[in-house]
């Protein structure tokens, strides 16, 4: 069920999606990108973007878009330490997907 | 409270495509028990149209247009049609107000029952309205401060810096996002937009450090990529 909802958030020009658990796992994925090497790197930068956002007067980062020449990443923090990353392709709608990741957190939260 | 859902009077097991029971109910009123797996749930029909759905497996539960298209990603599904009389329907249109799961019945006026206000997305996706439509904001609009980490040291060239933001913090974010670029196989890392509750941080690196961006909440996301791109060729 947690395929079928990370499958909603691909459009776009979304390519994969995937939840990465605060141990570095994939706990889900759909679509065609690779985590198996992000995955592990993902708590430790939710770590580092929660003390910059803590700088910021906030409790916590609500996402982050990392910008790159072949592709844009968006990520949202998941409750329990739970990372939602979506990967882009280079000219794809990041307003369009990031919006349908916001509309279903909560559903991808319930089917984790 | 109506505690249960009426059983009302099955017509029968079969297998199919759930496109199959929209082409053969047009004079059907009641329940559509659904079976997928494990899973088990409903749809509440009142003479071809589908008005409510509702599927739980396990502790997971999904309502309205989650399950509805949980249901249509499956090749076919094991359901019994179960008839209702009209207050059988009511009953059943009840139980699913009482418990969350909305109803879409316009012609009886009965449409209520959305998601709890935490877990509704909003109506339309935000649009922003078109650029020859929207008057052209000041270069600063919105921007709170820019500044540029020169080693660890941070220098402010416009706006107010935050009492508690520290050049270690947007490098070591900076430096995070760049190793996942790279992880991804995302090609050459150009910068990252931290997004909080209140406000949005764009860093990008530079020889020296990086230069961020500190802007309001709420601006749209093709414009603060604007502003990335923007501060990216003082690098």
């Amino acid at each position: 069920m947690l395929t079928f909802a990370l499958g909603k958030l691909l459009i776009a020009g979304a390519i994969g999606a995937c939840v990465a658990g605060p141990d570095g796992r994939v706990r889900g994925e759909a679509g065609a990108a690779d985590w198996e090497a992000a995955a592990p790197l993902i708590p430790a930068a939710a770590v580092s973007w929660n003390s910059l956002a803590g700088d910021l007067g906030a409790d916590g980062f609500a996402g982050v878009l990392i910008e790159a020449g072949g592709g844009v990443l968006l990520m949202m923090p998941l409750p329990g330490g739970d990372v939602l990353a979506v990967l882009l392709e280079p000219g794809a709608n990041p307003g369009r997907v990031r919006y349908e990741m916001k509309k279903n957190l909560d559903l991808i939260a319930s089917v984790i | 409270m109506t505690t249960t859902l009426p059983e009302g009077t099955s017509l029968g097991m079969m297998e199919a495509p759930l496109s199959w029971v929209y082409s053969h109910t047009a004079r059907f009123l009641g329940k559509v028990r659904i079976f997928v797996q494990e899973g088990e749930g409903f749809m509440l029909i009142r003479r071809g149209e589908a008005l409510a759905y509702c599927f739980r497996h396990g502790s997971i539960t999904l309502r309205g247009n989650a399950a509805k298209e949980y249901l249509l990603s499956q090749d076919a599904v094991k359901f019994s049609l179960c008839k209702y009389t009209e207050e059988e329907f009511d009953r059943a249109a009840a139980w699913c107000r009482d418990h969350g799961v909305p109803v879409h019945d316009q012609g009886r006026a009965v449409q209520e029952a959305a998601l709890p206000p935490s877990s509704a997305p909003p109506a339309t996706p935000p649009i922003s309205p078109p650029v020859s439509s929207r008057p052209a904001p000041g270069p600063e609009a919105g921007v709170l401060m820019v500044a540029e980490c020169l080693g660890t040291d941070l220098h402010v060239i416009s706006g107010s810096r935050p009492a508690g933001l520290a050049c270690s913090r947007v490098l070591a974010a900076i430096e995070s996002a760049r190793t996942l670029a790279g992880a991804v196989h995302a090609g050459a890392f150009s910068g990252v937009i931290l997004e909080t509750p209140d406000g949005v941080l764009i860093a990008a690196p530079t020889e020296e450090g990086a230069v961020c961006v500190l802007a309001e909440g709420g601006i749209p996301i093709g414009r603060v990529r604007s502003m990335l791109a923007a501060i990216m060729p003082e690098r």
